[in-house]
């Protein structure tokens, strides 16, 4: 019996003082949680402060002040490398050091692969985060270079994501190493789970201090004995005594980060592509010339702006002056090619006015076309605008094969001409944009159905009308389209779209009131309900309601005459037992036709 | 002195043990004389019988449930009495009811005729055909061990087990078993399909010439000392703390309840799930030459005896969730005590 106490107390003193070392480990663990966040906290500051630098950057642009994208994008990288890497490096430092005393170097390098593969991984993607943003700066004519952020992030990273972990992990293991109190039992208990001892050890400590053991009780003392010895022989460095710390639920943090910074590179990326007029600003801040006066600045044309210098020409205008707009111009042409295209046709057959658009005159004179440069000149010519409507509205209506010789004189008019006097480019030359815009434009007008075209054309006639708010001639007013094949009114014009589909097209048509009825006349064979339809039953679980009782003595306590609660469980109803009963029938029965 | 009374001591609980497990493994070898396979419910049937406890089989027809039974009965030597249960039965047809006897003297006298519920062994074949009425009446017998009619009780002779029999999948004309009665068994086995290389043996043993003769092993008398054998094997505190937050798990909205017991258990284990526990543990400890109860012993019973105490809600018989997958989750979900990781 002494012997087997004193080969108990061993034990336990051998497992607490193994136990004990993972203070360490639990100290590890207990901070990973604690690194994630400080992780995340920092990549979501500088997120913050990037974000806030980049509006102040593009404010600044207003009074000459350059903007540069790239030096964003290398700031975001170093984040990236400093709030990633950085902490999963001294993870997988401490990890590997911890976890080698009892998984061994292999096994312990293989259950840190997902900190390895994120290490692997990190270098690439900020290479090619970087990559792709020294190209965009190429592109886009401007320098890169370090943010001026990067001294503070290094020393905001160094301090938030390393230094507070390690004092906490520190700490921690250092008050767990020399206060900690290891149970016996659970000392035990480690050899029994690492011998296979089925508690043998814990339950002989346990009957071993009974001054009154059963029978059985002494021989499951006896029983222990040999393995207490046997215990005593063993290693426990090879115990594995827990799971490493790779806690799946840890792990969202990390990705969280990385999102954090896929979404703050993203957002970098819309600005460089939906803020053309940056990019007009970059362009105008690294090409203006000092000793350019305002008069021998002219404004460029844009495509969306309705005029016509193709009208008048400048045949003294260098033809530098033509190839001046950039590789930026052409990136932001690709970009907006869509808009200049839809707009092309009715910059080719407004009449030049450009005498009122003053801050048009100094972004054109750039030659950088956008839809917020076009926008900013577009305030100018609102006045233009409607004077155009106006004279259009003026023209009389004429029919089809009119339309299409008129269209066709035009383009013959605009290709002679030039269209690109709309692009700014104020020669009779046609350059090759324009012979682009024009095959585009042509092409798109091939692929468009021409019902569509019809259709957008009344449209606009309709808006012109209604804009002038000139009342037309009564033999002028299409009959209205109604369902019958046949125009309806008297004294009307013939309308063509009368084809009782409601308006032209083979689509029928599903606005107004006549495309809600229906054009022949059906029984309705819908049979009606005699209460008020489906009753949906919704069952939820009730949760027992206590009642607040006071705490008496048994003794003092007389007669009960209160409910001692109500619990509100629900029964089943028999319906609803049958009901229950069915389904799982069914699906049985289903799944033994299936099988 | 003391190390030899000891000695003396510890021999004659190793002899305890050692003949527990002898007598065990000898009926388990006469049963398996008709019995192919089965291994595991062999196991739980003889562990009931040696824990004090009663057997629920459930299991598709032709797996040989009854068999089971049946053989069992045969190795043990006890009086053994089957009750096929069928919707029309009554409560005085397996208790038993006074009956109008004719005496030597030509009179008549009412007198008591015992019903097939008072014998040693109980085969209580198809227990879901009978109405909840006759299944009542088993209450009685399987908690108090007596039997009740009118005003005349019987008390059961010992060693007394009820081996119900169930189908599972024939659910027409049956009557599922209450709470109440579920709560009495200390196993429910599901007996499932034999493997394939056990096919060939059943084969032979059942269609051949040669017939299989099962020998009583043993008596009432055996069975009630190895009955006291387990219950004194030791039981440490964590042990019995480990199988307190078992059956605790159970309980939804318990501290130990996994989430999927919360979501999915409409009851869960009353105590009688502990005494359970506690019992099948032992005998599984003596069955490891063991003289104290281990938590992986509890481990090991734990599902035969707290699967017919969960009572699952009808979200979980819509998704399919069975009991067997939630004990899977608590026994993952609850620590052992002192459990270093």
């Amino acid at each position: 019996m002494n012997e087997l106490r004193r080969n108990l107390d061993l034990l336990a003193r051998k497992g607490s003082r193994y136990l004990r070392r993972f203070a360490l480990k639990g100290a590890m663990e207990k901070a990973w949680p604690l690194v994630g966040i400080v992780a995340l906290l920092f990549p979501l500051g500088y997120f913050g402060y990037r974000c806030y630098e980049v509006y102040e950057a593009f404010q600044a642009t207003a009074t000459g002040a350059s903007f540069s994208l790239v030096s964003v994008g290398w700031g975001l990288m170093w984040t990236v490398l400093i709030a990633l890497l950085i902490p999963a490096a001294f993870w997988l430092l401490l990890y590997s050091l911890e976890s080698r005393r009892y998984h061994g170097a292999k096994e312990s390098l293989a259950r840190a692969w997902p900190v390895v593969f994120l290490l692997a991984i990190a270098f690439p993607v900020g290479y090619c985060v970087s990559y792709l943003f020294q190209i965009l700066g190429q592109y886009a004519t401007v320098s890169y270079g370090f943010s001026p952020f990067l001294s503070l992030a290094v020393l905001l990273a160094v301090v938030l994501v390393v230094a507070i972990p390690v004092v906490f992990i520190g700490l921690w293991a250092f008050f767990g190493f020399s206060f900690g109190r290891i149970d016996r039992q659970t000392s035990l208990a480690l050899f029994d789970r690492e011998l296979g001892l089925k508690d043998r050890l814990q339950s002989a400590d346990e009957f071993r201090v009974k001054e009154q053991a059963t029978p059985f009780e002494q021989a499951a003392i006896t029983d222990a004995m040999p393995h207490a010895e046997q215990a005593l022989q063993t290693r426990l460095a090879n115990i594995d005594i827990a799971k490493p710390a790779m806690d799946t639920i840890k792990w969202p943090l990390v990705f969280a980060a990385m999102f954090i910074f896929v979404l703050g590179l993203s957002t970098n990326g819309l600005q460089f592509e939906t803020s053309p007029v940056e990019l007009a600003m970059v362009w105008h801040d690294d090409h203006v010339d000092p000793n350019e006066s305002e008069e021998d600045v002219k404004p460029p044309i844009f495509p969306d702006e309705k005029s016509t210098e193709q009208d008048v020409p400048e045949p003294d205008a260098p033809v530098a002056e033509e190839q001046k707009p950039t590789e930026m111009k052409k990136a932001t042409e690709a970009t907006n090619s869509e808009s200049s295209l839809a707009e092309s046709d009715e910059a080719q057959s407004v009449p030049q006015q450009t005498s009122e658009s003053g801050l048009s005159a100094s972004a054109s004179k750039q030659n950088q076309p956008g839809q917020a440069a076009s926008n900013i000149a577009g305030l100018g010519n609102e006045k233009q605008k409607k004077e155009e409507e106006v004279a259009q509205k003026k023209k009389p209506k004429k029919s089809d094969p009119e339309k299409e010789n008129d269209s066709k004189e035009e383009e013959k008019d605009d290709s002679a001409s030039g269209i690109a006097g709309g692009k700014g480019t104020g020669s009779g030359k046609q350059s090759a944009s324009t012979e682009m815009l024009e095959q585009h434009s042509r092409s798109r007008e091939d692929d468009f159905d021409q019902d569509v075209d019809q259709e957008s054309d009344d449209e606009e006639d309709e808006e012109q009308e209604a804009a002038s708010a000139a009342k037309p001639m009564l033999n002028q007013r299409k009959a209205p389209v109604d369902r019958q094949l046949t125009p309806s009114g008297v004294g009307f014009e013939e309308n063509e779209d009368a084809n009782g589909r409601g308006g032209p097209g083979g689509l029928k048509k599903t606005r107004g009131v006549a495309a809600m009825l229906l054009g022949v006349p059906m029984p309705d064979k819908l049979r009606s309900q005699i209460n008020v339809g489906r009753i949906k039953v919704q069952r939820e679980r009730s949760i027992p309601i206590p009642n607040q009782v006071q705490t008496t003595n048994s003794e003092n306590r007389g007669q009960m005459d209160d409910s001692v609660g109500t619990f509100s469980r629900t029964e089943l109803k028999p319906w609803m037992r049958d009901v229950a009963k069915k389904y799982f029938l069914d699906l049985r029965q289903s799944n033994n036709s299936d099988n | 002195m003391a190390n030899q009374a000891t000695t003396q001591v510890d021999s004659a609980v190793a002899a305890q043990a050692g003949h527990f497990k002898q007598v065990f493994h000898e009926i388990r070898a006469e049963v398996q004389k008709m019995m192919v396979g089965q291994t595991a419910v062999i196991d739980g049937v003889l562990t009931a019988l040696l824990a004090g406890g009663h057997v629920l089989l459930e299991g598709v027809p032709g797996l040989g449930k009854t068999m089971i039974v049946r053989c069992l009965s045969e190795a043990v030597h006890l009086h053994f009495s089957r009750i096929q249960f069928t919707p029309d039965m009554m409560p005085a047809d397996i208790q038993g009811t006074m009956v109008l006897t004719e005496t030597t003297g030509g009179g008549h006298e009412l007198t008591f005729q015992q019903g097939p519920l008072i014998s040693n062994l109980i085969l209580a074949d198809e227990i879901n055909r009978a109405t909840p009425k006759t299944q009542s009446a088993l209450l009685e017998a399987m908690q108090e061990k007596q039997v009740t009619v009118g005003s005349r009780t019987i008390h059961l002779e010992e060693p007394y087990c009820v081996m119900a029999t169930q189908n599972p999948v024939e659910q027409e004309g049956t009557y599922p078993l209450p709470e109440a009665q579920l709560d009495r068994f200390l196993f429910k086995l599901i007996v499932g399909y034999p493997e394939e290389h056990e096919y060939a043996d059943i084969v032979d043993r059942t269609t051949g010439s040669e017939e299989v003769e099962i020998k009583p092993v043993t008596d009432g008398k055996t069975i009630l000392e190895l009955r006291d054998v387990a219950r004194a094997v030791a039981v440490p505190q964590n042990v019995k703390n480990y199988a307190v937050h078992l059956v605790m798990a159970t309980q939804p909205e318990s501290r130990y309840a996994p989430e999927s017991v919360s979501k999915y258990t409409l009851l869960g284990s009353s105590p009688r799930g502990v005494q359970g526990l506690m019992l099948a543990g032992k005998v599984q400890a003596l069955l490891n030459d063991r003289f104290a109860v281990s938590t992986d012993d509890v481990k090991t019973v734990a599902h035969g005896v707290l699967r017919h105490r969960l009572i699952l809600n009808f979200q979980a018989q819509a998704t399919n969730v069975t009991p067997d997958q939630l004990i899977d989750d608590i026994l993952e979900q609850v620590k052992t005590p002192h459990a270093v990781d």
